[in-house]
């Protein structure tokens, strides 16, 4: 895929290679941006927007990684930058709301699903809460890692870092994963239940 | 305590082995279409963007002209009408009420001599 003839078409904008760039990459491209954003709607958006902005600079590519390390590493920085501005809208939200006095009460959605089921997706929350508050380099390795399966070469290829620091990333990620999940389990035993 | 300490290991683990069973997700059907549409939509924006400059630098000079070239032709054919109108109702108002102009004497002539 990654051959020089590809990559001339691409970037002489031949519309038949830009489709077959899309093509290959688009369900690791989502399935990225998810692991990050955990909205499939957002996913798809940031998909898109990494394909538009990899259409347009093209040419700045210059070929010595794989074009689908380099298709990452946008999906990467683009993710983290939604979420930056997530959250900043949700602070301006969180304000607008006191400001307003407008709270709106939680209300609990009532699910079917079996207690196993129900059970593996409070575990899955949990784990979603942990990965998003560790800190970024090691949030991208593990969720390049365990999301998209990919080794830790390619992961380190698309972070731009040696194996080895990729490897204690991800390592010192899991330790630190270990020690939010102990404390949140501590603490919801130590919470006393509603009802 | 033990046994709450059991529990509390047994959870960790069962969250720390979902690191391996993530949901995965594909693109959905017509990413491709939904994507050319709006890389077309943003380059006809940027066609847009990029004709805007010229416009932006000729507006500089083009606006005072128009204003300057609309005031100068307000002013000059304004006036020329004004004067003509009231030459033309001067000589109306002579003619509805048979005016005639007194002949004034020559006060001048006659102190002289």
């Amino acid at each position: 895929m990654n051959n020089l003839n590809f990559i001339e078409q691409l970037k002489t904008g031949d519309p038949a290679a830009f489709r077959r760039l899309v093509d290959e990459n688009q369900d690791r491209i989502v399935n990225t941006c998810f692991g990050f954003l955990e909205n499939r709607q957002d996913a798809e958006d940031i998909a898109q927007n990494v394909f538009i902005e990899a259409y347009q600079s093209i040419n700045k590519f210059r070929g010595d990684s794989n074009i689908s390390t380099w298709l990452y590493r946008i999906a990467v920085n683009k993710s983290l930058n939604h979420i930056k501005v997530q959250k900043r809208r949700r602070i301006i939200q969180s304000l607008e709301a006191i400001v307003m006095d407008h709270r709106e009460k939680e209300i609990p959605a009532v699910t079917d699903t079996p207690e196993s089921g129900l059970e593996k997706n409070e575990r899955r929350g949990v784990l979603q809460k942990a990965l998003k508050s560790l800190p970024d380099n090691q949030k991208i390795a593990i969720t390049l890692n365990k999301y998209e399966d990919l080794s830790y070469q390619e992961v380190a290829n698309i972070m731009g870092l040696s194996l080895s620091a990729v490897t204690a990333l991800i390592n010192r990620g899991k330790v630190n994963l270990q020690k939010k999940i102990r404390n949140f389990y501590k603490k919801s035993e130590n919470t006393p239940k509603e009802n | 305590m033990k046994n709450k300490n059991l529990n509390i290991e047994s959870e960790i683990q069962k969250t720390m082995d979902l690191l391996d069973d993530f949901p995965k997700i594909q693109a959905r059907y017509g990413f491709y279409d939904r994507l050319s549409y709006r890389l077309e939509k943003k380059e006809s924006e940027a066609a847009t963007v990029q004709a805007k400059p010229i416009w932006n630098v000729l507006r500089h000079a083009i606006t005072p002209a128009v204003v300057s070239a609309g005031i100068f032709i307000g002013v000059f054919f304004g006036l020329e009408e004004q004067a003509t109108t009231v030459d033309a109702n001067l000589e109306t108002l002579i003619e509805t009420y048979g005016l005639s102009v007194p002949s004034v004497p020559n006060y001048f002539n006659a102190e002289t001599n």
